[in-house]
Protein backbone atom coordinates (compact mmCIF):
# COMPACT_ATOMS: atom_id res chain seq x y z
CA UNK A 1 0.00 0.00 0.00
CA UNK A 2 1.37 3.18 -0.86
CA UNK A 3 2.56 5.59 1.80
CA UNK A 4 -0.05 8.52 1.44
CA UNK A 5 -2.97 6.06 1.35
CA UNK A 6 -1.59 3.78 4.45
CA UNK A 7 -0.64 6.90 6.67
CA UNK A 8 -3.79 8.40 5.82
CA UNK A 9 -6.49 5.52 5.98
CA UNK A 10 -5.17 5.07 10.03
CA UNK A 11 -7.32 8.39 11.00
CA UNK A 12 -9.74 8.50 7.49
CA UNK A 13 -12.57 6.10 7.34
CA UNK A 14 -14.76 7.18 4.74
CA UNK A 15 -13.66 7.87 1.01
CA UNK A 16 -14.94 11.30 0.84
CA UNK A 17 -13.01 12.44 3.73
CA UNK A 18 -9.99 10.55 2.05
CA UNK A 19 -10.41 12.75 -1.07
CA UNK A 20 -11.20 15.94 0.39
CA UNK A 21 -8.00 15.36 2.69
CA UNK A 22 -5.75 14.30 0.43
CA UNK A 23 -6.72 17.59 -1.53
CA UNK A 24 -5.98 19.86 1.32
CA UNK A 25 -2.79 18.27 1.20
CA UNK A 26 -1.65 18.68 -1.98
CA UNK A 27 -2.82 21.65 -1.61
CA UNK A 28 -0.47 22.57 0.67
CA UNK A 29 2.31 20.66 -0.77
CA UNK A 30 2.01 23.10 -3.36
CA UNK A 31 1.88 25.69 -1.36
CA UNK A 32 4.94 24.84 0.95
CA UNK A 33 7.16 24.24 -2.53
CA UNK A 34 5.46 26.51 -5.39
CA UNK A 35 4.79 29.50 -3.31
CA UNK A 36 6.82 32.76 -3.41
CA UNK A 37 8.52 31.54 -0.43
CA UNK A 38 8.60 28.03 -0.25
CA UNK A 39 9.12 26.32 2.97
CA UNK A 40 9.51 22.53 4.08
CA UNK A 41 6.02 21.13 4.61
CA UNK A 42 5.32 20.46 8.36
CA UNK A 43 2.87 19.70 10.90
CA UNK A 44 3.02 22.97 11.59
CA UNK A 45 2.97 24.67 8.64
CA UNK A 46 -0.16 22.12 7.89
CA UNK A 47 -1.99 23.82 10.67
CA UNK A 48 -1.40 27.13 10.04
CA UNK A 49 -2.01 26.76 6.23
CA UNK A 50 -5.60 25.28 7.06
CA UNK A 51 -6.23 28.14 9.23
CA UNK A 52 -5.24 30.70 6.92
CA UNK A 53 -7.61 28.75 4.26
CA UNK A 54 -10.67 28.16 6.14
CA UNK A 55 -10.43 30.75 8.81
CA UNK A 56 -14.49 30.13 9.90
CA UNK A 57 -14.39 26.22 9.87
CA UNK A 58 -11.38 25.67 11.27
CA UNK A 59 -12.61 25.35 14.64
CA UNK A 60 -15.28 22.83 14.08
CA UNK A 61 -13.34 20.80 11.83
CA UNK A 62 -11.99 17.81 12.80
CA UNK A 63 -8.72 17.53 10.80
CA UNK A 64 -7.39 13.85 10.28
CA UNK A 65 -4.19 15.02 8.47
CA UNK A 66 -3.02 17.57 11.04
CA UNK A 67 -3.05 13.88 13.54
CA UNK A 68 0.27 12.89 11.39
CA UNK A 69 3.68 13.48 12.67
CA UNK A 70 6.36 15.48 10.75
CA UNK A 71 7.98 12.40 9.50
CA UNK A 72 5.35 11.95 7.21
CA UNK A 73 6.17 15.45 5.34
CA UNK A 74 9.54 14.11 4.93
CA UNK A 75 9.07 11.86 2.15
CA UNK A 76 7.80 14.68 -0.48
CA UNK A 77 9.65 17.05 -2.31
CA UNK A 78 8.20 19.10 -5.17
CA UNK A 79 9.41 16.13 -8.01
CA UNK A 80 7.54 13.66 -6.71
CA UNK A 81 4.50 14.26 -4.27
CA UNK A 82 1.94 14.48 -7.47
CA UNK A 83 2.97 11.26 -8.69
CA UNK A 84 2.53 9.56 -5.20
CA UNK A 85 -0.70 11.36 -4.84
CA UNK A 86 -1.64 9.96 -8.10
CA UNK A 87 -0.39 6.55 -7.08
CA UNK A 88 -2.57 6.20 -3.82
CA UNK A 89 -6.22 7.31 -5.90
CA UNK A 90 -5.57 4.83 -7.76
CA UNK A 91 -4.76 2.20 -5.20
CA UNK A 92 -7.66 4.21 -3.16
CA UNK A 93 -10.24 2.80 -5.95
CA UNK A 94 -8.93 -0.63 -5.51
CA UNK A 95 -9.58 -0.49 -1.74
CA UNK A 96 -12.63 -2.26 -0.87
CA UNK A 97 -15.73 -0.12 0.59
CA UNK A 98 -19.15 -0.33 2.04
CA UNK A 99 -21.77 2.35 1.42
CA UNK A 100 -23.61 2.92 4.52
CA UNK A 101 -27.19 4.18 4.77
CA UNK A 102 -28.06 5.95 8.13
CA UNK A 103 -31.35 7.92 9.32
CA UNK A 104 -29.00 11.06 10.83
CA UNK A 105 -26.04 12.62 10.10
CA UNK A 106 -23.06 11.73 12.64
CA UNK A 107 -20.06 13.53 13.72
CA UNK A 108 -16.15 12.56 12.55
CA UNK A 109 -16.40 10.29 16.08
CA UNK A 110 -19.29 7.67 15.80
CA UNK A 111 -18.19 7.48 11.80
CA UNK A 112 -14.73 6.19 13.09
CA UNK A 113 -16.53 4.26 15.46
CA UNK A 114 -18.15 2.61 12.87
CA UNK A 115 -15.24 2.69 10.42
CA UNK A 116 -12.81 0.88 13.28
CA UNK A 117 -15.99 -1.66 13.48
CA UNK A 118 -15.79 -2.47 10.00
CA UNK A 119 -11.93 -2.59 9.98
CA UNK A 120 -12.21 -5.23 12.55
CA UNK A 121 -14.96 -7.31 11.70
CA UNK A 122 -14.76 -7.14 7.73
CA UNK A 123 -11.70 -5.68 6.31
CA UNK A 124 -8.95 -3.63 7.91
CA UNK A 125 -8.37 -1.40 4.11
CA UNK A 126 -12.53 -0.79 3.85
CA UNK A 127 -13.43 2.91 3.36
CA UNK A 128 -16.98 3.89 3.82
CA UNK A 129 -19.60 5.89 1.70
CA UNK A 130 -21.64 7.31 4.10
CA UNK A 131 -24.90 8.83 2.99
CA UNK A 132 -27.99 9.83 5.27
CA UNK A 133 -31.83 7.89 4.72
CA UNK A 134 -34.17 9.68 7.22
CA UNK A 135 -36.73 7.02 5.87
CA UNK A 136 -34.42 4.12 7.98
CA UNK A 137 -35.68 5.67 10.85
CA UNK A 138 -33.57 3.85 13.26
CA UNK A 139 -30.78 1.04 12.77
CA UNK A 140 -28.63 1.37 9.32
CA UNK A 141 -28.69 -0.43 5.52
CA UNK A 142 -25.63 -0.56 3.38
CA UNK A 143 -24.70 -2.25 0.22
CA UNK A 144 -22.02 -4.55 0.25
CA UNK A 145 -20.68 -6.21 -2.48
CA UNK A 146 -23.23 -4.79 -4.74
CA UNK A 147 -26.23 -6.67 -2.62
CA UNK A 148 -28.10 -3.94 -0.30
CA UNK A 149 -28.79 -5.51 3.10
CA UNK A 150 -31.54 -3.84 5.01
CA UNK A 151 -31.08 -3.52 8.96
CA UNK A 152 -33.15 -0.62 9.84
CA UNK A 153 -36.52 -0.65 12.03
CA UNK A 154 -38.46 0.10 9.02
CA UNK A 155 -37.46 -3.23 8.03
CA UNK A 156 -37.96 -4.95 11.20
CA UNK A 157 -41.81 -3.06 11.36
CA UNK A 158 -42.51 -4.75 8.42
CA UNK A 159 -40.99 -8.27 9.72
CA UNK A 160 -42.73 -7.64 12.51
CA UNK A 161 -46.03 -5.99 11.25
CA UNK A 162 -48.44 -9.30 12.09
CA UNK A 163 -47.14 -9.04 16.00
CA UNK A 164 -47.96 -5.21 15.57
CA UNK A 165 -51.70 -5.54 14.12
CA UNK A 166 -52.22 -8.37 16.68
CA UNK A 167 -51.15 -6.38 19.34
CA UNK A 168 -53.04 -3.42 18.63
CA UNK A 169 -56.17 -5.14 17.73
CA UNK A 170 -56.20 -7.06 21.11
CA UNK A 171 -55.75 -3.35 22.73
CA UNK A 172 -58.65 -2.12 20.96
CA UNK A 173 -60.66 -5.63 21.93
CA UNK A 174 -59.61 -4.76 25.93
CA UNK A 175 -60.89 -1.21 25.35
CA UNK A 176 -63.98 -2.18 23.46
CA UNK B 1 -129.55 -70.47 -91.27
CA UNK B 2 -130.62 -69.90 -94.97
CA UNK B 3 -129.64 -66.82 -95.72
CA UNK B 4 -125.75 -67.92 -94.38
CA UNK B 5 -126.06 -70.65 -97.02
CA UNK B 6 -127.49 -68.13 -99.36
CA UNK B 7 -124.14 -66.18 -98.61
CA UNK B 8 -121.59 -68.99 -98.95
CA UNK B 9 -122.71 -69.94 -102.03
CA UNK B 10 -122.91 -66.36 -103.46
CA UNK B 11 -119.18 -65.81 -102.36
CA UNK B 12 -118.15 -69.32 -103.72
CA UNK B 13 -119.35 -68.54 -107.08
CA UNK B 14 -117.64 -65.11 -107.24
CA UNK B 15 -114.40 -67.07 -106.71
CA UNK B 16 -115.21 -69.53 -109.22
CA UNK B 17 -115.57 -66.66 -111.84
CA UNK B 18 -112.29 -65.05 -110.42
CA UNK B 19 -110.74 -68.44 -110.79
CA UNK B 20 -112.09 -68.73 -114.50
CA UNK B 21 -110.97 -65.12 -115.51
CA UNK B 22 -107.71 -65.58 -114.37
CA UNK B 23 -107.09 -69.23 -115.68
CA UNK B 24 -108.39 -67.46 -119.01
CA UNK B 25 -105.80 -65.04 -119.15
CA UNK B 26 -102.78 -66.99 -118.48
CA UNK B 27 -104.52 -69.11 -121.12
CA UNK B 28 -104.23 -66.27 -123.75
CA UNK B 29 -100.71 -65.20 -122.49
CA UNK B 30 -99.22 -67.87 -122.94
CA UNK B 31 -100.81 -68.97 -125.86
CA UNK B 32 -99.96 -65.65 -126.78
CA UNK B 33 -96.89 -67.22 -128.84
CA UNK B 34 -98.24 -69.52 -130.85
CA UNK B 35 -100.97 -67.23 -131.16
CA UNK B 36 -99.93 -66.78 -134.73
CA UNK B 37 -99.69 -70.84 -135.35
CA UNK B 38 -102.91 -71.68 -133.59
CA UNK B 39 -105.19 -68.95 -134.07
CA UNK B 40 -108.31 -70.44 -135.78
CA UNK B 41 -107.79 -73.21 -133.39
CA UNK B 42 -107.61 -70.72 -130.64
CA UNK B 43 -110.24 -68.48 -131.64
CA UNK B 44 -112.52 -71.59 -132.13
CA UNK B 45 -111.66 -72.47 -128.24
CA UNK B 46 -112.21 -69.31 -127.11
CA UNK B 47 -115.27 -68.97 -128.69
CA UNK B 48 -116.45 -72.27 -127.24
CA UNK B 49 -115.13 -71.03 -123.55
CA UNK B 50 -116.72 -68.42 -123.60
CA UNK B 51 -119.98 -69.87 -124.92
CA UNK B 52 -119.44 -72.44 -122.22
CA UNK B 53 -118.80 -69.98 -119.75
CA UNK B 54 -121.40 -68.36 -120.67
CA UNK B 55 -123.57 -70.73 -119.86
CA UNK B 56 -122.03 -71.62 -116.70
CA UNK B 57 -122.83 -67.73 -115.58
CA UNK B 58 -126.27 -68.18 -116.88
CA UNK B 59 -126.71 -71.27 -114.77
CA UNK B 60 -125.24 -69.96 -112.09
CA UNK B 61 -127.15 -67.30 -111.89
CA UNK B 62 -130.27 -68.68 -112.22
CA UNK B 63 -129.14 -70.80 -109.80
CA UNK B 64 -128.38 -67.76 -107.49
CA UNK B 65 -131.57 -66.02 -108.12
CA UNK B 66 -133.23 -69.45 -107.11
CA UNK B 67 -131.12 -69.32 -104.05
CA UNK B 68 -131.88 -66.30 -103.04
CA UNK B 69 -135.57 -66.52 -103.62
CA UNK B 70 -135.27 -70.03 -100.89
CA UNK B 71 -133.23 -68.28 -98.87
CA UNK B 72 -135.55 -65.10 -98.72
CA UNK B 73 -138.41 -67.32 -98.16
CA UNK B 74 -136.39 -69.20 -95.47
CA UNK B 75 -135.47 -65.86 -93.80
CA UNK B 76 -139.16 -64.44 -93.52
CA UNK B 77 -140.03 -67.72 -92.00
CA UNK B 78 -137.46 -68.02 -89.52
CA UNK B 79 -138.28 -63.99 -88.34
CA UNK B 80 -141.83 -64.97 -88.32
CA UNK B 81 -140.97 -67.95 -86.51
CA UNK B 82 -138.12 -65.64 -84.45
CA UNK B 83 -141.76 -63.64 -83.49
CA UNK B 84 -143.41 -66.45 -82.24
CA UNK B 85 -140.66 -67.31 -80.17
CA UNK B 86 -139.44 -63.93 -78.99
CA UNK B 87 -142.93 -63.76 -77.69
CA UNK B 88 -142.52 -66.80 -75.86
CA UNK B 89 -138.69 -65.88 -74.63
CA UNK B 90 -140.56 -62.40 -73.14
CA UNK B 91 -143.26 -64.32 -71.36
CA UNK B 92 -140.54 -66.65 -69.87
CA UNK B 93 -138.13 -63.50 -69.42
CA UNK B 94 -140.95 -61.55 -67.65
CA UNK B 95 -142.02 -64.49 -65.69
CA UNK B 96 -138.51 -65.22 -64.79
CA UNK B 97 -138.05 -61.27 -63.88
CA UNK B 98 -141.65 -61.44 -61.52
CA UNK B 99 -139.51 -64.37 -60.06
CA UNK B 100 -136.44 -62.83 -59.52
CA UNK B 101 -137.64 -59.47 -58.03
CA UNK B 102 -139.84 -62.12 -55.31
CA UNK B 103 -136.52 -63.48 -54.69
CA UNK B 104 -135.01 -59.91 -54.40
CA UNK B 105 -137.41 -58.63 -52.36
CA UNK B 106 -137.45 -61.65 -49.68
CA UNK B 107 -133.60 -61.56 -50.24
CA UNK B 108 -133.58 -57.54 -49.52
CA UNK B 109 -135.87 -58.35 -46.74
CA UNK B 110 -133.74 -60.78 -45.49
CA UNK B 111 -131.32 -58.98 -45.55
CA UNK B 112 -132.42 -56.06 -44.37
CA UNK B 113 -133.37 -57.83 -41.38
CA UNK B 114 -130.08 -59.12 -40.91
CA UNK B 115 -128.65 -56.26 -41.57
CA UNK B 116 -130.72 -54.74 -39.13
CA UNK B 117 -129.72 -57.52 -36.36
CA UNK B 118 -126.26 -56.80 -37.10
CA UNK B 119 -126.62 -53.26 -36.71
CA UNK B 120 -128.96 -53.53 -33.49
CA UNK B 121 -125.72 -56.28 -32.29
CA UNK B 122 -122.87 -53.84 -33.88
CA UNK B 123 -124.26 -50.71 -32.16
CA UNK B 124 -125.17 -52.51 -28.90
CA UNK B 125 -121.59 -53.86 -29.19
CA UNK B 126 -120.31 -50.10 -30.09
CA UNK B 127 -122.33 -49.20 -27.01
CA UNK B 128 -120.63 -51.39 -24.46
CA UNK B 129 -117.29 -50.86 -26.09
CA UNK B 130 -117.87 -47.08 -25.93
CA UNK B 131 -118.64 -47.45 -22.24
CA UNK B 132 -115.51 -49.28 -21.69
CA UNK B 133 -113.50 -46.91 -23.29
CA UNK B 134 -114.59 -44.37 -21.83
CA UNK B 135 -114.38 -45.51 -18.48
CA UNK B 136 -111.00 -46.48 -19.96
CA UNK B 137 -110.22 -43.23 -20.82
CA UNK B 138 -112.11 -41.84 -17.37
CA UNK B 139 -109.86 -43.98 -15.06
CA UNK B 140 -106.57 -42.99 -17.42
CA UNK B 141 -107.60 -39.56 -17.10
CA UNK B 142 -107.77 -40.12 -12.86
CA UNK B 143 -104.92 -42.02 -13.19
CA UNK B 144 -103.35 -39.17 -15.40
CA UNK B 145 -104.36 -36.84 -12.72
CA UNK B 146 -102.88 -38.46 -10.03
CA UNK B 147 -99.47 -38.81 -11.70
CA UNK B 148 -99.90 -35.32 -12.71
CA UNK B 149 -100.64 -34.44 -9.32
CA UNK B 150 -97.61 -36.19 -7.58
CA UNK B 151 -95.38 -35.17 -10.12
CA UNK B 152 -96.40 -31.49 -9.89
CA UNK B 153 -95.66 -31.90 -6.53
CA UNK B 154 -92.33 -33.18 -6.76
CA UNK B 155 -91.75 -30.51 -9.17
CA UNK B 156 -92.90 -27.41 -6.51
CA UNK B 157 -90.78 -29.57 -3.78
CA UNK B 158 -87.68 -29.45 -6.35
CA UNK B 159 -88.28 -26.10 -7.26
CA UNK B 160 -88.36 -25.04 -3.57
CA UNK B 161 -84.92 -26.70 -2.73
CA UNK B 162 -83.76 -25.74 -5.57
CA UNK B 163 -84.99 -22.13 -4.53
CA UNK B 164 -83.67 -22.68 -1.23
CA UNK B 165 -80.20 -24.44 -2.59
CA UNK B 166 -79.76 -20.77 -4.96
CA UNK B 167 -80.81 -18.70 -2.36
CA UNK B 168 -77.92 -21.01 0.25
CA UNK B 169 -75.30 -20.05 -2.32
CA UNK B 170 -76.39 -16.24 -2.94
CA UNK B 171 -76.20 -15.72 0.26
CA UNK B 172 -72.61 -18.13 0.55
CA UNK B 173 -71.48 -16.20 -2.34
CA UNK B 174 -72.63 -12.74 -0.68
CA UNK B 175 -71.10 -13.86 2.61
CA UNK B 176 -67.94 -14.77 0.91
CA UNK B 177 -68.08 -11.76 -1.22
CA UNK B 178 -68.50 -9.88 2.43
CA UNK B 179 -65.32 -11.92 4.53
CA UNK B 180 -63.61 -11.27 1.20
CA UNK B 181 -64.21 -7.45 1.46
CA UNK B 182 -63.80 -7.45 5.26
CA UNK B 183 -60.90 -9.66 5.04
CA UNK B 184 -59.28 -7.24 1.92
CA UNK B 185 -60.32 -3.71 3.89
CA UNK B 186 -58.96 -5.41 7.06
CA UNK B 187 -55.50 -6.25 5.22
CA UNK B 188 -55.80 -1.98 3.98
CA UNK B 189 -56.88 -1.34 7.72
CA UNK B 190 -53.28 -3.63 8.66
CA UNK B 191 -51.13 -1.92 6.18
CA UNK B 192 -52.54 1.02 7.82
CA UNK B 193 -51.87 0.51 11.27
CA UNK B 194 -48.49 -0.47 10.19
CA UNK B 195 -48.09 2.63 8.35
CA UNK B 196 -49.32 5.31 11.41
CA UNK B 197 -47.11 2.94 13.62
CA UNK B 198 -44.50 3.49 11.45
CA UNK B 199 -44.93 7.13 10.95
CA UNK B 200 -45.58 7.45 14.45
CA UNK B 201 -42.41 5.60 16.03
CA UNK B 202 -40.24 7.42 13.28
CA UNK B 203 -41.60 10.89 14.86
CA UNK B 204 -41.20 9.56 18.13
CA UNK B 205 -37.56 8.08 17.27
CA UNK B 206 -36.79 11.45 14.97
CA UNK B 207 -37.42 13.40 18.19
CA UNK B 208 -36.86 11.73 20.80
CA UNK B 209 -33.66 9.48 19.65
CA UNK B 210 -30.24 10.75 20.54
CA UNK B 211 -27.04 10.61 18.36
CA UNK B 212 -25.34 8.44 20.64
CA UNK B 213 -28.83 6.32 20.58
CA UNK B 214 -28.69 6.43 16.80
CA UNK B 215 -25.19 4.92 16.87
CA UNK B 216 -26.24 2.35 19.12
CA UNK B 217 -28.93 1.35 16.93
CA UNK B 218 -26.37 1.56 14.25
CA UNK B 219 -23.96 -0.62 16.00
CA UNK B 220 -26.92 -3.37 17.41
CA UNK B 221 -27.59 -3.76 13.40
CA UNK B 222 -24.23 -3.99 12.33
CA UNK B 223 -23.60 -6.93 14.76
CA UNK B 224 -27.17 -8.18 13.44
CA UNK B 225 -25.65 -8.34 9.68
CA UNK B 226 -22.57 -9.91 11.08
CA UNK B 227 -24.56 -12.84 12.83
CA UNK B 228 -26.46 -13.58 9.63
CA UNK B 229 -22.71 -14.23 8.10
CA UNK B 230 -23.66 -11.20 5.44
CA UNK B 231 -20.04 -10.19 5.58
CA UNK B 232 -18.20 -13.58 4.98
Amino acid sequence: MNNITKQLSENIYTRSDFYREAALLKEFLEHSFFSKSPAKPSKRALKAFLKAKEPDEFENNSYAILELGDEFFEQFGQDNFYDLFKESEKEMEMLPFVALYMPVSFSQKEIAMFGKWFRENVDENIFLDVKVDVDIVAGCTFVWKNMHHDMSFKKLLEEKKNEVVEIINRSVKQEA
Amino acid sequence: MESSFVYIFALTLIILTILIVVFLILQLRNSGQIQKLAYPIYDYTVKKAQRKAQSIIQDAKENAKTMLADAELQSIKIISEGKIETKDIRESYRKKVDELAKELESSFVQHSRDAEKVYSEYSELFQKRFEERVQSVEKNMEDLAGQFSSAFSEIKEEGKNRINEQIDNEVKGVKDLVDAYKKERMSIIDEEIVTLVEKTTSTVLQKDMSLKDHADAVMRALENAKQQNIFS
